[in-house]
């Protein structure tokens, strides 16, 4: 896919690093949205959706997949103790939003632990 | 066209980063599920445990200190991008013997009991691998980020490299005294023999014609280089007569090997520049393989007055090759000859 694909302008592939999270970010939040109330929840799929971002991060910047473990272990760990006290925090605050505290907090954790992703796995500046 | 080899170690890296990936999500799942029912065996919390072991600062600062070593030693041995999976199984074996480490000393300060694996060993054990896995995953990102700042100077000061040589390259060619004596012959040749006037523009366009065409190329093959060899030592002819004599003896087989652009050409051009080149005493010189090797000789006739700086053309070439081929060229400079081995890659 030539979208997704590293071009010669910096500008351009951090660009496309965003979009890339952001995609991620509303299929967090989607995911969210409808496995929230269910048996199985929603941790094992937003996990498995970060994992993805983070391999697809790496993938997109061509960079060795040796900090994958990394990467992965941090975004997931802190995705999970993020999610769950702004989850908390944000009840506390709007009881009202019900199940859309949890999505928000799910879309702003993934676009800020891309963001960090994204900031390790980008090539410097030639 | 696809390379079957290259499928199947993309398949291979893409089953080893599934394997990876699986790893991390059962870390999770485990961690969500399976460790809050040992922790709540224990009657404790995981924050409980957590802070008690954060309190403790002596097997913090040990714990930190050994993640560090790790860290050191797998970064020292094995570099990044060569074997993801293998640098992973040896930081979660590091991190797992650390952790154990910890737990035990933790239990034997604690003076409870040190050696029993009841259900508050297990719980030390999961907040020391916990904590050890963050320590040793910040610390290899810090590494990571060190190697790749690295990685981008080291390319910066390649092309600046490349870019350096192509100019002296393009330089030395375009060089007044080198055009300025092949239009000389150039003239001489337009009013004694126009059909071999004719010839040399066309070899002086060739000339040209490949340095310009090696412009975006960093390799070009032996077969290349020969043929520019060729026209460039028919230009040196019509100025030289027979002053010296080029005897190209290159099997086929190798003509699809590398070699650094104009590489070649510097030698021949070195050796007429540095020796005495007469029709009395020409001055031979050799272009051979031997040994994967591609073999520039010629004799001894120096000069009484050195003709502009010597070294400099084979510096150039000799970090082309460093950079290119990570090889050095041998240069053997004995009484009577003077002899130049230029690696051949594939």
């Amino acid at each position: 896919m030539y979208l997704f694909s590293l071009t010669m302008n910096n500008r351009l592939n951090t660009a496309k690093g965003f979009l890339i999270i952001l995609l991620f970010a509303l299929a967090h939040a989607v995911t969210c949205f409808l496995t929230h109330g269910t048996r199985l929840g929603d941790g094992i799929w937003l996990t498995i959706l970060t994992i993805a971002m983070v391999f697809c991060l790496i993938r997109f910047y061509h960079s060795p997949f040796d900090v994958f473990l990394g990467l992965a272990f941090m975004a997931v760990f802190a995705g999970y103790f993020l999610g769950s006290s702004g989850a908390r925090w944000m009840s506390c605050a709007k009881p009202g939003w019900g199940i859309w505290n949890n999505v928000i907090v799910t879309s702003v954790t993934t676009i800020l632990l891309g963001t960090a992703v994204l900031l390790v796995v980008q090539k410097k500046k030639r | 066209m696809d390379n079957p080899l290259e499928k199947k170690r993309n398949l291979v890296g893409f089953i080893e980063i599934f394997i990876i990936a699986a790893v991390v999500l059962l870390a999770r799942i485990l961690f969500e599920f399976d460790a809050p029912k040992v922790f709540s065996e224990g009657g404790v919390t995981f924050s409980a445990v957590l802070l008690k072991f954060l309190n403790n600062y002596s097997l913090v600062i040990l714990a930190v200190l050994l993640d560090l070593i790790l860290i050191y030693v797998i970064t020292r041995n094995l570099s990044y991008g060569v074997a993801p999976v293998k640098r992973t199984l040896m930081e979660f074996g590091g991190i797992a013997i650390i952790s154990i480490i910890i737990a035990f000393l933790q239990r034997i300060m604690m003076m409870n009991k040190p050696f029993a694996l009841d259900v508050y060993m297990l719980m030390s054990l999961i907040v020391a691998f916990f904590i050890n896995t963050i320590c040793v995953t910040l610390a290899d990102l810090i590494c990571y980020n060190r190697w790749k700042n690295r990685q981008a100077l080291d390319l910066a000061v390649k092309m600046r490299s490349q870019a350096n040589y192509k100019y002296q390259l393009l330089k030395n060619q375009l060089n007044p005294h080198f055009l300025f004596n092949s239009l000389n012959v150039l003239d001489y040749l337009i009013h004694t023999d126009q059909n071999r006037a004719s010839d040399y523009v066309k070899k002086m366009a060739n000339v040209y014609r490949y340095l310009l065409a090696m412009d975006d190329r960093t390799t070009a093959t032996l077969e290349e280089e020969m043929e520019f060899v060729k026209q460039y030592v028919d230009m040196m002819h019509e100025r030289f007569a027979s002053g010296f004599d080029v005897d190209i003896d290159v099997d086929r087989y190798y003509y699809h090997y590398k070699v650094v652009p104009c590489s070649v050409q510097t030698l021949i051009e070195n050796a007429v520049k540095h020796n005495v080149v007469s029709e009395k005493n020409p001055l031979p010189i050799s272009v051979s393989v031997k040994d994967d090797y591609l073999v520039v000789s010629n004799p001894l006739h120096p000069k009484i007055e050195s003709s502009g700086k010597s070294g400099k053309g084979l510096d150039n070439i000799n970090e082309q090759y460093r950079i290119l081929f990570n090889a050095d060229i041998i240069v053997e400079k004995g009484d009577a000859d003077f002899t130049v081995r230029l690696p051949l890659f594939r």
